[in-house]
């Protein structure tokens, strides 16, 4: 090797200024010149260095990624992972979700990729954590970046460990992971470290509490509720309103029930109050805390107040959905009311309110039961509005799918694109070859938008097509 | 038709492409559909009002469709294809329409002048050429000379001050090499101006490594006469003489069912060259099928990496033969699902075998055996289970990807030598095969 190294020293120098190393592999004529010697001897050095390679011994090998149970799927659909990683990427939630729900898991030669397009873009952990398999998180656990998609440590000492001493990323997975598996486990070590987490890991902490959320949690939100971050205390204020039996939502009840009432008279209407003042015990539950714009100081604790009470008060009070969401009020207040509803639907994620409310908050399509939510998504749709149909991902169901054909080959008439292009990402699979035919048969020289056409015609086709061959490949 | 769908994408010369051609695999698109021993065809329904009459030579396979798409073959003959591959009851079996059969016909016609033109470009002028010869051979003389000087000029002033260079010092003397008719040894010296600009690390080593196998080229040729036979053609075919293709048809061919092991393409200045890898199953034997396309062309996309194909190749005369051509292919392809792989220590002996017997044959293929891919301090490297190691040459995704393939369980990988690492060009996991 140090003849070698001796041979590379004087190249880079140059002859001129080094002579070249006496010793040689090779055998060059005693006429030849310096740089020929240096030349040709470098030559057979690099041969016999390379072809009298030694392997290096291998080093401690991996433990292998235990089996996994989940078929990987069909060639067909590993190709169709491929395309959409090129280009249409906004279909790969959509094929995902569809592997997921037939059982596949995701090509192991693609984990790579997709855990790392899931880092990026934190919209799609969810769905490519539910196609990893054991591969995946095996293959999670060995870079950092991916700890939000690693398997947690088996053993109690190792999870206290981690938990203790670890990096942000990690403990927020094993939070994450054992809120899943024992919600009570998980929130103890929650209490037991609360006082020494910063107050970005104790919002963090606070968002990651909703799934597996019970009464037990309650003394530790309570807690939250009187930390001096603001938006810590609106998320144990959120998250106290979920639990309908604790402290926090009764006071809530009972101040929402003193303020509004229903007049049961010829025409039934609402009778509502504004709170007279701020007092301590609402401050100290966080009302006041946020201001709604365009309400006044009160009536913006009054759609605080509605916002943080559980939305089943109104039932037991004899106020259904439907009527709470539009009954008149004295004064113009069912606004204020309203929007205190609209709050609470979203934080409760509860179907049948955030159906009653979907004229009033489009967006809580995502929450209303799906064959409502599409209905509504595309009367909007119709209307001009996107909101409702950008909030319910797709597939929608195959009824309002097949309602959606015919506004569909309305919108391409109409050459809106934006609109054409949402309704033909979130049709139901099983109307889209008929949504084809429909499309082919459509002459551009007939439609309004004339020769212009063609190209949205022709676009679209290719969604329809893409999509429907993309849930065939998984059949 | 003999065509696997995946054997179809292939054939398709951009994503986009593939995913259109995907797209047009519905029976519904179509009319007048058929095919016969030689060709498939049928009548697609596009924007246009007149359908695009679509047709495929099997044979070659050849594309001829009359949408005005300039990708080739364009989305319509992928389509067809798809659908003849998956749905073969659709497209009947029949004789083919006036259109098909004209330009089969045509077809047939131009390869007859070809090969009657060929003939007559042949035909013997044997003093005529003897002379060509001889001032070829006095040309390139000439040029090994003045290489030779600029070489040891190279060395004289050291690599420090050459790597300072801009491209034309390089280029200046390639283009010389060109016009002394030295196309290998022009080939050659960009190559060292590609290193002297790679910002590598060891970009000294490298430099030294190929300036000294030059040297060595340069002093082997000077003496060729005393060089046994074989190697005296691979040093003529190194500084840049082209073996005719009918001389190695004419040669011994080799018949097995060859497993094509993976494709790679590097792009030139205005030329894309292919290198598809073949290994014969009964004997092991490795060939090279190496083809150019001028950029936006086609390459030649008939072997599909991940199949075993029963044919005849013919190989180009070396002392390590490798590179071959195909003669004739017996059967349609087959899936491949495992990789005949050797140990490393197997796998490093044979490429020192080949480097013994052929030094300049630094990019030859390797295909390892149960080995488990593992990334250590940032580098990827693979291992035997208790054996040895291979450093890879891949960027980090490309590592993830095969970590992630094999599970941290032996697979088989296949790949070129680049230096001491091997580039990772497909594996086989599990019974699946993936190109990398």
């Amino acid at each position: 090797v140090s003849d070698w190294d001796d041979h590379v020293a004087v190249a880079l120098l140059g002859t001129e200024r080094r002579a070249p190393p006496s010793q040689s592999l090779v055998s060059v004529s005693k006429s030849s010149s310096a740089e020929q010697r240096l030349l040709a001897s470098a030559g057979a050095l690099a041969l016999y260095r390379h072809a009298g390679r030694v392997a290096p011994p291998a080093p401690e090998l991996p433990v292998p990624a235990p089996p996994d149970t989940r078929p990987i799927c069909p060639p067909a659909a590993v190709l169709r992972l491929e395309l959409l990683f090129g280009e249409r990427r906004e279909l790969l939630a959509e094929w995902l979700r569809a592997l997921e729900r037939r059982g596949f898991r995701a090509p192991p030669e693609h984990l790579a990729d997709l855990l790392e397009g899931a880092t990026a873009g934190p919209e799609l952990r969810d769905l490519v954590e539910a196609v990893l398999g054991e591969r995946g998180s095996w293959l999670a656990a060995q870079q950092p970046r991916w700890a939000w998609a690693a398997p947690i440590p088996d053993g109690e000492d190792d999870r206290e460990r981690m938990w203790a001493t670890g990096e942000r990323a990690p403990r927020q997975r094993l939070f994450t992971v054992l809120r899943r598996i024992d919600p009570g486990a998980a929130r103890r070590r929650l209490e037991e470290s609360w006082r020494q987490e910063s107050s970005d890991d104790r919002l963090w902490f606070l968002s990651a509490l909703g799934e597996g959320l019970s009464a037990g949690d309650e003394p530790l939100l309570e807690r939250a509720l009187r930390e001096r971050r603001r938006d810590v205390r609106t998320a144990a204020a959120a998250l106290l309103s979920r639990l309908p039996e604790s402290a926090f939502a009764r006071r809530m009840r009972e101040r929402a029930l003193a303020l509004v009432r229903v007049e049961r008279g010829l025409r039934k209407r609402l009778r509502i109050d504004l709170p007279d003042a701020l007092d301590e015990a609402m401050a100290a539950d966080g009302i006041g805390d946020q201001r709604a714009q365009g309400l006044g100081e009160r009536a913006g604790w009054l759609a605080q107040i509605v916002g943080l009470t559980p939305l089943e008060a109104w039932d037991v009070s004899g106020v259904s959905p439907d009527q709470a969401a539009n009954l008149r009020a004295n004064d113009g207040l069912e606004q204020p009311f309203r929007l205190g509803l609209v709050q609470a639907a979203h934080v409760q994620r509860d179907p049948r309110w955030a159906s009653a409310l979907l004229d009033l908050a489009p967006a809580l399509a995502a929450i209303a039961p799906a064959e409502r939510a599409a209905e509504f998504a595309l009367a909007r749709l119709r209307e001009g509005y996107l909101d409702a149909a950008v909030a319910l991902p797709a597939p929608w169901p195959p009824g309002p799918s097949a309602r959606g054909v015919a506004l569909l080959v309305e919108l391409i008439g109409a050459d809106d694109v934006r609109r054409a292009r949402l309704l033909a990402d979130r049709l139901h699979p099983s109307v889209l070859p008929e949504a084809s035919a429909l499309l082919e048969r459509q002459d551009p020289d007939d439609l309004e938008a004339g020769p212009r056409a063609r190209m949205l015609i022709a676009f679209i086709s290719k969604t329809l097509t893409l999509r429907h061959d993309m849930y065939q490949e998984l059949e | 038709l003999n065509l696997t769908a995946e054997q179809v994408a292939g054939l398709a010369p951009d994503a986009s492409s593939l995913k259109a051609g995907r797209g047009l695999a519905g029976e519904r698109r179509w009319t007048g559909l058929g095919q016969s021993e030689r060709a498939v065809w049928g009548l697609c329904q596009g924007s246009g009002a007149k359908p695009y009459q679509t047709q495929v030579d099997l044979s070659v396979p050849a594309f001829r469709c009359s949408c005005p798409s300039r990708k080739f073959p364009c989305k319509h003959a992928l389509g067809l294809l798809f659908l003849a591959a998956e749905a073969p009851a659709v497209v009947p079996p029949g004789e083919p329409p006036d259109w098909v059969a004209e330009w089969l016909a045509s077809r047939e016609d131009r390869t007859e002048r070809a090969q009657q033109s060929n003939a007559r470009k042949t035909a013997p002028d044997p003093e005529a050429r003897a002379r060509r010869e001889a001032r070829r051979e006095e040309r390139v003389t000439a040029g090994v000379e003045e290489l030779e000087r600029w070489l040891h000029d190279l060395a004289r002033q050291g690599l420090a001050q050459a790597r300072q260079r801009s491209y034309g010092f390089w280029d200046e003397q390639a283009a010389r090499l060109v016009d002394a008719q030295a196309p290998g040894l022009a080939g050659r010296v960009r190559g060292l101006g590609g290193v002297a600009a790679s910002g590598r690390e060891a970009w000294a080593e490298a430099l030294l490594e190929d300036a000294g196998l030059l040297e060595l080229l340069l002093i082997a040729y000077r003496r060729i006469a005393t060089l046994p036979e074989p190697l005296q053609v691979d040093v003529r075919t190194l500084v840049g003489w082209t073996i005719a293709q009918e001389d190695v048809l004419r040669g011994p061919a080799v018949r097995d069912r060859w497993a094509v092991l993976g494709r790679s393409i590097e792009e030139e200045e205005r030329l894309r060259v292919q290198r598809v890898w073949l290994q014969a199953t009964q004997t092991s034997r490795q060939a090279l099928i190496l083809t150019f396309a001028p950029a936006g062309r086609p390459l030649d996309l008939s072997l599909v990496p991940g199949t075993v194909v029963d044919a005849t190749l013919a190989f180009y005369p070396s002392a390590s033969p490798l590179r071959a051509l195909m003669v004739e292919q017996h059967s349609a392809p087959e899936p491949l699902d495992s990789l005949p792989g050797l140990g490393v220590a197997d796998a490093l002996e044979q490429r020192a075998q080949r480097l013994a017997s052929q030094p300049w044959l630094w990019r030859s293929p390797s295909c390892l055996q149960d080995v488990v891919p593992v990334n250590r301090a940032g580098t990827w490297l693979v291992a035997e289970p208790d054996g040895r190691t291979i450093e890879l040459s891949c960027e980090d995704r490309l590592g993830w990807r095969l970590a992630g393939l094999s599970g941290g369980r032996p697979v088989a990988l296949f790949g070129e030598w680049r230096r001491e690492r091997l580039r990772p060009i497909s594996a086989c996991a599990e019974g699946r095969f993936v190109s990398l």
